[in-house]
């Protein structure tokens, strides 16, 4: 009798576990590994409110311009602490140049393959020096001209690994609590069209959308310089004489790549 | 779809709402447990990092970060570090509020119970002094209407401690990073316990086996009342948060891909009211008495940490003496123990898990409380009692719930179980106070942040408490708890 009260139990767990069984559409990807993915996503994958958008695509830009357009896509801190006024930090780059180079790479062949109702997204994770992995992810789309970029996630730090690759399934899968913002420059602009994709508790993602009136302005966009602020520029010598103080790199390695930052000045 | 999926949320939120209607009764002791969302304001970290989703039950990295004395190994661990979070409170606190049900059951009849109101309220700190110095401090206040109304609580400082880490250094042992080989903790502290009751996600149910005293009706150490038992001087619980000191030590095993840990603790914990041996009946004795007692736990995992990613592997163990004599120097003071009165709990551990989503754990202990110890409580033929304690759970945190794909879904199921072997006065049944207890617990975390979090906590109890009843019948119990559980 005592088993036949906790019956039941098993049986909800065992619907749970064999519904966990479900098998994952494979979806057609580039540049898929832990680190990194860039898809093409269907119109049944995107958000309820996305689903009857049709894009401008296939877009055929070169590598070249895509780092570019990766390059310009520019974020700041923010933080709302308990008590005082909220504060933004430093514009920096939303993209590391290791990051640019290969989202670049995967979003030029995805682009040429997308068809006018799919979207691209993508996830990339950039390891930290002692802390969790912080994840950047969203979706890239053509509409009206103009290049969008939603961002779903940005330098948040994910642990669990269910988590994580709930991400690389689904970019546009939203974890709340990011302490970074879009800092839109010249001939860019924030929008914030609900997507179908946020929910009572949490926000949707805000668009980032990019003029991009013709190829020449594409492959030159007047966003915000490519150059990283002095701040960033001190974080990463900073980072970097971490790395050669605790042997990650060697001193041959540690010396070039400070020229390198240095000569961006 | 669209609105499918939106009646099928609404579903299920009625079906909680239909959980907490239809339920009847319990009773019960709520349990406390932490999450500290200081460490998310100072680190700027949502919950999920540290926790499995549905706090407080921490994940792998969380675990670490505990093991490590609250430390990344980044600037940010100095609380002077100028970098820290903007937002960064070194206090949480956290309680559950909603309705509480309960129904016990003996001998043909029952009383039920219920209403609104909240469990407790923690009060927590933890974190660094300095690089490599930790601290916890938990305060619960006393409270009028604790436990849903059930009855007030007593104010204590639950925790206090302060734990030196990477004292290996000191010995000329030059440790590899990440790992902390010898660190030292002291104060009042929960023990390193196969798996922590503190950050355990039921809230209304206790792990019968930590808990656990021969000849104390189970359901007295849930907040019940017994109606019959026999006396044992030996107060000692795994469970209970114990002054002392601990040293402990985490190493990464490359061999493994995982960790082995250690503690072992030597503890002063022990507080009985009973007759002491030796106190004449127009003296005035001490009643509580003090001893040293250790407790000790090992773990080795595989291919991870082991609650999250890989597998783990346990033993641990505890021993001691219950104090039961006067103090022959000192008659109104603490009582002291006599030779021949120890006790000894031995036991396993593991955990198993299934794609970062599942994890199946367990532990199994034997305890044993010598004879003595009921001899000085004048139990005629009084015999050692041994019993064997065990239980087994199964978490599953979904990243994404199937069919509904819904987000920060918990469930869990736990069985505990106490089975006796022999009793410490001979006169009680062998089966005396055996105890079956079912729980399973369903949470959504409906807001989490880097500032704070919020979850819908269902919990239902069934237990059978064997011969604890007015004329030796079984005591059946249920508990029910629908409500909102948060942190700040």
């Amino acid at each position: 009798m005592r088993w036949g009260k906790a019956g039941w139990v098993w049986l909800c767990l065992l619907s749970v576990g064999c519904a966990t069984a479900t098998p994952q559409a494979e979806l057609p990807c580039f540049s898929c590994d832990d680190q990194r993915v860039v898809r093409i996503v269907p119109p049944a994958k995107l958000r309820s409110n996305d689903q009857g958008r049709r894009f401008q695509h296939p877009v055929n830009l070169t590598q070249a311009e895509w780092e570019t357009l990766l390059r310009g896509v520019m974020v700041r801190s923010t933080h709302s602490p308990l008590l005082g006024t909220s504060y933004q930090g430093a514009t920096e780059p939303l993209f590391l140049d290791e990051e640019v180079r290969a989202l670049g790479s995967s979003l030029r062949q995805a682009f040429q393959q997308a068809t006018e109702q799919e979207a691209v997204v993508f996830s990339t994770a950039r390891a930290t020096e002692e802390g969790p992995a912080q994840v950047t992810s969203g979706a890239w789309f053509v509409e009206d001209g103009r290049i969008h970029l939603r961002l779903a996630n940005c330098r948040v730090a994910v642990t669990m690994p269910s988590i994580r690759r709930q991400i690389w399934i689904d970019p546009l899968f939203s974890q709340a609590g990011t302490f970074y913002e879009l800092a839109p420059g010249n001939r860019q602009a924030l929008v914030s069209k609900p997507s179908g994709g946020g929910g009572l508790f949490r926000p949707d993602p805000v668009e980032l959308v990019i003029d991009q009136s013709g190829r020449s302005e594409a492959a030159a966009p007047e966003g915000p310089p490519a150059v990283p602020s002095a701040s960033s520029l001190e974080e990463r010598l900073a980072v970097l004489k971490r790395l050669h103080d605790r042997g990650l790199i060697t001193e041959e390695e540690y010396r070039l790549k400070k020229q390198q930052l240095l000569e961006r000045l | 779809m669209k609105y499918s999926i939106i009646h099928a949320r609404a579903g299920i939120a009625a079906l909680l709402v239909l959980f907490a209607m239809v339920s009847y009764e319990l009773s019960g002791l709520v349990q406390k447990a932490e999450a500290i969302p200081a460490f998310a304001r100072k680190y700027d970290f949502k919950c999920n990092v540290c926790h499995v989703p549905g706090f407080p039950k921490l994940n792998d990295f969380g675990n670490l970060f505990r093991d490590r004395g609250y430390q990344l190994g980044s600037d940010a661990d100095s609380p002077v570090y100028e970098g820290i979070g903007m937002g960064y409170w070194p206090v949480s606190l956290r309680t559950t509020v909603g309705y509480q049900a309960a129904n016990v059951r003996t001998d043909g009849s029952g009383v039920t119970t219920g209403g609104f109101g909240f469990t407790g309220l923690d009060l927590l700190s933890f974190g660094t002094l300095d690089r490599n110095l930790a601290f916890g401090v938990v305060f619960t206040p006393g409270l009028g209407s604790a436990g849903f109304g059930t009855g007030a609580s007593d104010g204590d400082l639950e925790a206090a401690f302060v734990r030196l880490m990477r004292l290996e250094r000191f010995l000329g042992v030059k440790s590899a990073s990440g790992d902390y080989l010898l660190n030292l903790k002291v104060g009042k502290f929960e023990l390193d316990l196969p798996f922590s009751e503190k950050r355990s996600p039921t809230l209304n149910t206790t792990f019968a086996m930590y808990h656990y005293l021969p000849g104390t009706p189970y359901t007295a150490t849930i907040g019940g009342t017994s109606t019959s038992s026999y006396l044992n001087p030996n107060t000692f619980a795994i469970g209970e948060n114990q002054p002392g000191a601990e040293l402990s030590g985490i190493k990464k095993t490359a061999g493994t891909d995982g960790y082995f840990r250690y503690s072992l603790s030597a503890l002063a914990t022990n507080s009985f009211s009973g007759p002491l041996s030796g106190c004449a009946s127009d003296t005035t004795c001490g009643t509580g008495g003090r001893n040293v007692n250790f407790y000790g736990h090992v773990t080795q995992s595989f291919g991870g940490y082991g609650i999250v990613t890989g597998q783990r592997i346990g033993l641990f163990g505890a021993y001691g003496t219950a104090p039961t004599l006067v103090n022959p120097t000192c008659p109104t003071c603490q009582a002291v123990a006599g030779s021949g009165q120890p006790f000894s709990r031995l036991g396993v551990d593991v955990s198993l898990t299934l794609n970062g989503e599942w994890n199946l754990f367990g532990a199994w202990m034997w305890g044993n409380d010598s004879k003595n110890m009921f001899l000085s409580q004048g139990i005629a033929d009084a015999q050692n009692a041994s019993w064997n304690g065990a239980f087994v759970e199964l978490d599953y945190a979904p990243a994404l719930l199937p069919f509904f794909e819904m987000t920060d879904w918990f469930f869990a199921y736990r069985y505990d179980l106490i089975r006796n072997n022999r009793q410490g006065d001979p006169t009680f049944a062998k089966n005396y106070n055996n105890v079956d207890s079912h729980t399973l617990l369903v949470r959504y975390f409906i807001h989490h942040s880097t500032r704070t979090d919020l979850a819908l906590h269902a919990e239902y109890n069934s237990y059978r408490t064997t011969g604890v009843g007015a004329n030796g019948g079984d005591l059946l119990g249920q508990t029910m708890l629908v409500g909102f559980d948060f942190a700040y």
